[in-house]
């Protein structure tokens, strides 16, 4: 008996081969096709909710900024009066630095001895000037020996000399330019003689 | 040769109707494609974009809900509840007759008298006067203003040392600059000064001038403990009270000095 040969039966075998394949692509891409729509899903629905965020957190920025400026007005009388403060808080501290000085240089050479003068109108604003009066020159020079002692140096080491003057009435006067620098800071003690 | 070309062309149809499954498979895997493309990809960057505008976005809120609570709460704060004393010690327009007011009240309680007294007003408001102010207040960085004040007081020693002290605690803030004592009366006896004390003084008062600017988003100035000492020193301030005047009282051409017509008998 002749074998028959059936071209016909052997396509339609790899025809069928080939699309039971084709559907499990088809399966496959189904299913790819899904999980890239739920990313698509998920991305957008999270670009809503940053929106929303977006949104919400400008209106509620809105909202305050409103609600600020319904109070401009104290805010306005509150920036004035800190600066305002901030700025007596410095004439304050300069204030303060002379006024230690003058009282220091009131008491400590004795009572026989005035604070005759004081000038604070220097254009460097830590110095101050005193003028000394002494009633004979006994008491100066008690004075000068004041000006070089340890309580005197370790508070003003940069003092400065000047005018030293005798009335008709046998007074002495003398002028102190002082340093109002930090004392700790002070490397050099500099009393000019 | 045209038939062999036609065997060799793809054939469309038969592809479609024997692999129909490729087919859609084929169109399925091009709409993922495309959808990654065309959609997930713009999606995803806006979402970023968004994030970050978020990210940004909150630390402003934050700041401005931080500032609405400060504003709120500032109204009832001891400090600012002395305003008024800071505005004493240093008013925003010139303080001419607060000034002299509080030299004449001290001048009565410290038993002292002022014997030549000096001072530079400003100018009148003329235009070059105003042009002058301009150019003044650009030149001046420190935000005040000084009026300076010249005078010559005498008393008794411990009137004028009083006076010394009650000067330095008037409002304006007044500061001695430039001061020199001698005795009048009595020369350089000593003893007897106390009687007959001279005092030279110059003094400077300020007054604020700065320009202040805030946005909305910039938080409130801080209060420090050396302000707050401030505060307290400003306690010790004596304020004079004047009322503002917020209207031209009198002139007119009929009365122009407030003094009663001269009748003649």
């Amino acid at each position: 008996m002749a074998k028959s040969i059936n071209f016909v039966g052997e396509r339609r075998k790899k025809l069928t081969q080939a699309q039971k394949n084709d559907l499990k692509l088809m399966k496959i891409s189904i299913n790819v096709l899904v999980g890239v729509f739920a990313i698509f899903l998920i991305v957008i629905g999270s670009r809503f909710y940053f929106v929303y965020q977006v949104k919400n957190i400008k209106d509620t920025q809105a909202d305050i900024r409103s609600r600020i400026l319904s109070n401009e007005p104290i805010e306005k009388d509150y920036i004035i009066f800190a600066n305002k403060l901030k700025k007596l808080s410095v004439f304050f501290g300069r204030r303060k630095d002379k006024q230690e000085a003058l009282v220091f240089f009131s008491e400590v050479f004795g009572e026989d001895v005035i604070v005759s003068g004081i000038d604070f109108s220097s254009t460097d604003e830590d110095v101050v000037s005193f003028v000394i009066k002494a009633p004979n020159i006994f008491v100066m020079e008690r004075v000068f020996n004041t000006l070089q002692e340890e309580k005197v140096i370790s508070v003003y080491p940069n003092i400065k000399k000047s005018g030293m003057r005798r009335s008709a009435t046998g007074n002495y006067t003398v002028s102190l330019s002082v340093v109002l620098s930090d004392p700790i800071t002070q490397t050099n003690t500099n009393i000019e003689k | 040769m045209p038939e062999d070309k036609k065997k060799q062309q793809f054939n469309y149809r038969t592809f479609i109707i024997n692999r129909k499954s490729m087919a859609i498979a084929i169109g399925l895997f091009s709409a993922a494609a495309m959808l990654v493309v065309f959609a997930i990809v713009p999606q995803f960057q806006e979402a970023l974009a968004l994030n970050s505008e978020f990210k940004k976005e909150k630390p402003k809120l934050e700041k401005l809900q931080k500032k609405l609570v400060e504003l709120d709460n500032i109204q009832f704060s001891p400090e600012f509840l002395q305003k008024e004393l800071v505005d004493a010690a240093l008013p925003s327009k010139k303080p001419l007759l607060e000034l002299l007011t509080s030299l004449h009240t001290i001048t009565e309680a410290d038993n002292v008298s002022i014997d030549e007294f000096s001072l530079t007003p400003g100018l009148v408001a003329t235009n070059e006067a105003e042009i002058l102010a301009d150019a003044k207040k650009r030149s001046n960085t420190d935000g005040v203003d000084i009026i300076d004040v010249e005078m010559t007081v005498s008393g008794g020693f411990a009137d004028v040392g009083k006076f010394l002290i009650d000067l330095e605690k008037i409002s304006p803030f007044t500061t001695i600059t430039q001061l020199a004592l001698s005795s009048s009366a009595t020369g350089d006896d000593f003893n007897n000064q106390d009687r007959d004390m001279k005092a030279k003084i110059i003094t400077k008062s300020y007054f604020f001038t700065q320009s202040i600017s805030a946005s909305v988003e910039a938080p409130l100035p801080a209060i420090n403990a050396l302000e707050q000492g401030v505060l307290n020193d400003l306690a010790d301030f004596s304020n004079i009270d004047l009322p503002d005047q917020l209207e031209i009282t009198g002139g007119g051409l009929e009365d122009l000095f407030g003094v009663d017509p001269l009748t003649f008998q």
